[in-house]
């Protein structure tokens, strides 16, 4: 009995090592990403978006209505600006270009379930709001663009990197300017970023606010510290209300090693890629703990963007390299 | 080639035309008294027993022929010079057993001349230089002296055996027997021993007697039939039959080296060395083989296996050849999708350094290939990813009838077309490249 519990022991410790090391990974992984099997769908963009001329592009997901739509914001500097509206499974809707997605366009589901796009107001259908109401929205790098706070809507959303002043604009529910509103982002930091803004779906929650240093995180660009900041809705709203700076002096929760355009948020928590495990993970804002991974190998050499259901069960990439979006079944 | 038995002297003969010098080197000293061995038909008459008798070439007898012994009378050195009537019964004793072994005694005449010559007294007989300096003048090879001493009904016995050319003591005894009824039984047994000790050590080298052997016949054995034996890239020997094949070498010394060439159509020709001797084995040589399938597992791809095919353009040493590997990705997430991979491959390699019939053989390839990717149940496209297989090192190791096969590559996707890998070397993890598993199945 003594032997066979050694035994066991002992082959237990050995698999723990070879999984350790990586080489049963090895052995059993494949050659191709792991990721190909939660993919399921994919379109291929290159032919309509250019390739790369230091413009942005956005990947965002908005649902509302009984309609969900997956949306490509391109705003390459030298080319026309686009939208590229998708459906869940990533059947082609509409298109919307030059005028009807101006640079920096962004979007966003509104008080009344319509959805604010390219400037546009249109219904959940994406007919356009017979009012022909308009205003423009600052892309935020990642998560969204504006947020319903009680009555109100959010958004103009941006940071200045070098006074780390948050701005923002509120409207009321039929998009009449209410007021533009500032907060301190921080007094002790500097070069922050606002990596990504995510909803929690709820007009009385949060939003989290993912923030890093710039360069605060080895030499890879790419490759940052992620601190999650969760924020009452209600601070947007009234002038002065915003939490203030958060205590840089004793950290928010923070992980290091995480791509910082891989944010995403789903169920609960923040979705990101782990740039050292080369794995998807899946943080507790909270705590900034992993809740769970999917090592994805050898795949990570191009440059995606994700965009992830709010209720979970599927979430999107766009790959700004290859200009391919893809659709991958949620593997948390 | 220690230890041969004699029966294997079936294949060899002292020619008869082998001159005297060679006689006396198979068989040195002969015994100089026996007038029939300056006779042929004497010489033969004394082999025959030993080829006959099958004895092994190691037996006593055969190492002890022709030895010659010098036994000098045992000094009495009984207190007050009493006992003399027991020395001469105590050294024929001794001689006895010389004799009953093959050794050849020294007739006493044939030294007492020389030591009174020398002026030797009988008692300094005994010493071991003046024994020696005798045995030597009568051109003896070894020389027993001793001595005995009596008192009441106890006996002390002293027997030393030297080599004369050497100059050495082999071997002796001193003992204290009761001097009874019995003593003489006890006195041979210790005598015989002492000369079974003297056989022990002086017995010639093996090797000594058989290099000299001649071969006559060689039977090489090879479980190949049909092959065709040629002996030093002259003479065929001709076709293995049965297993065997009997050559006639005309007489060559035993442990010659001879050069084997071994071929049959089909196959590769090989050469191999080998030792004349009676019986030779032969090594099979391998077939030349023009098609063979591999069946193979690469790290990477491991949910799958793989076959090649393979074309030798010049059989065993250059091969063209052509694989088809599928395997899948299980899906680590319930609802996650099969991926399914085909990866076609086309390969031009050499083998390197190492012959067909090596077991373990070394070699390199390149080449190109594709994986095409479907993704069942799913709107995705089918991938195609165009690679190129820079250099292949492979390594081969023949046993029990398989050949196995580790091999390393290093593929380069060039992300051509609707591709997943884009542009970078293929590897089954970091820092790690592919490496296959397989075995080569010929075609025969």
């Amino acid at each position: 009995m003594a032997i066979r519990l050694f035994r066991v022991v002992v082959v237990s410790l050995a698999v723990l090592l070879l999984g350790s090391c990586n080489v049963l990974q090895y052995i059993f992984g494949s050659v191709f990403p792991s990721t190909m099997t939660l993919a399921k769908a994919q379109v291929d963009l290159s032919k309509l978006i250019p390739a790369s001329n230091n413009g942005s592009t956005y990947l965002r997901l908005v649902e509302t209505g009984g309609y969900g739509y997956v949306v490509v914001v391109s705003s390459p500097q030298q080319s026309t600006p686009s939208m590229f509206f998708y459906d869940l499974d990533l059947n082609p809707i509409k298109s919307f270009t030059g005028a009807n997605a101006p640079a920096s366009s962004g979007i966003m589901v509104d008080v009344n379930g319509q959805i604010m796009a390219g400037g546009t107001l249109r219904n959940p259908d994406l007919s356009i709001v017979p009012a022909g109401t308009t205003q423009p929205l600052n892309a935020v790098g990642s998560g969204v663009d504006g947020f319903v706070a009680g009555s109100i809507n959010v958004a103009n959303i941006s940071n200045s990197s070098s006074s780390e002043i948050l701005t923002w604009t509120t409207y009321t529910s039929g998009w009449a300017n209410v007021s533009s509103l500032s907060g301190t982002l921080s007094t002790g930091a500097s070069n922050l970023r606002i990596n990504a803004l995510f909803d929690d779906g709820n007009p009385a929650g949060n939003v989290i606010m993912v923030i890093s240093q710039e360069s605060s995180n080895g030499n890879n660009g790419n490759t940052v510290t992620g601190y999650f900041l969760k924020i009452p809705k209600s601070a947007f709203i009234s002038a002065g209300a915003f939490p203030g700076p958060p205590p840089f002096d004793a950290p928010p929760p923070h992980r290091d090693n995480l791509d910082g355009n891989s944010f995403g948020y789903a169920n609960g928590s923040i979705f990101a890629y782990d740039t050292k495990t080369s794995s998807y993970v899946r943080i507790n804002p909270a705590d900034a703990s992993i809740q769970s991974s999917f090592s994805s190998a050898s795949n990570n050499n191009q440059q995606p963007v994700f965009a992830y259901r709010l209720s979970g069960g599927s979430f999107y990439s766009f790959d700004t390299n290859t200009r391919i979006l893809t659709k991958y079944t949620a593997w948390w | 080639m220690y230890g041969l038995p004699m029966l294997q002297l079936r294949g060899m003969e002292l020619l008869g035309r082998n001159t005297l010098a060679e006689r006396r080197l198979i068989f040195p000293r002969l015994p100089r008294r026996t007038g029939v061995m300056r006779d042929g038909w004497g010489l033969l008459l004394l082999i025959l027993p030993l080829i006959l008798a099958v004895p092994p070439a190691w037996s006593d007898e055969s190492q002890i022929t022709g030895k010659s012994v010098c036994v000098f009378p045992l000094v009495n050195m009984s207190p007050g010079g009493g006992q003399t009537e027991h020395q001469a019964s105590l050294s024929e004793a001794v001689e006895q057993e010389f004799g009953a072994v093959g050794f050849t005694l020294i007739p006493q005449a044939q030294w007492t001349g020389e030591a009174g010559r020398l002026k030797i007294p009988p008692l300094r007989v005994l010493e071991a230089q003046q024994a020696l300096t005798l045995s030597r003048s009568a051109s003896a090879d070894m020389a027993v002296i001793g001595s005995y001493s009596m008192e009441n009904d106890r006996i002390l016995v002293s027997v030393q055996c030297y080599d004369v050319s050497a100059g050495t003591l082999i071997t002796g005894f001193l003992h204290t027997m009761r001097f009874n009824l019995g003593f003489y039984n006890l006195l041979h047994r210790e005598i015989a021993d002492l000369v079974q000790k003297v056989i022990f050590v002086t017995a010639p080298k093996l090797i000594g007697i058989q290099a000299e052997v001649r071969v006559n016949e060689i039977t090489f054995t090879c479980p190949q039939d049909g092959m065709e034996v040629v002996v030093e890239g002259q003479k065929s020997a001709g076709r293995i039959q049965g297993g065997s094949l009997v050559f006639d070498t005309g007489g060559v010394r035993a442990g010659t080296v001879l050069h084997i060439e071994k071929q049959q159509e089909g196959y590769h020709t090989v050469w191999q060395a080998i030792h004349a001797a009676p019986e030779v084995a032969l090594l099979p040589i391998p077939k030349k083989d023009t098609w063979a399938t591999e069946i193979d597992w690469t790290t990477g791809q491991l949910e799958g296996a793989g076959a090649t095919m393979r074309w030798y353009p010049i059989p065993n040493w250059v091969m063209v050849g052509f694989s088809e590997y599928l395997f899948t990705q299980v899906p680590a997430v319930s609802g996650g999708s099969w991926p399914a991979h085909a990866d076609s491959e086309l390969l031009a390699g050499l083998y390197l350094f190492m012959p067909p019939e090596s077991a373990l053989r070394f070699g390199v390839s390149a080449g190109f290939g594709t994986y095409l990717t479907w993704v069942p149940a799913t709107s995705l496209p089918i991938y195609t990813d165009v690679y190129i297989n820079v250099l292949n090192i492979w390594a081969e190791y023949h046993i029990w009838d398989l050949t196995f096969l580790l091999r390393i590559q290093s593929k380069v996707a060039l992300g051509l077309g609707r591709n997943v890998l884009g542009t970078n070397f293929i590897s089954g993890g970091p820092l790690f490249v592919p490496i296959t598993l397989g075995v080569v199945l010929p075609w025969r």
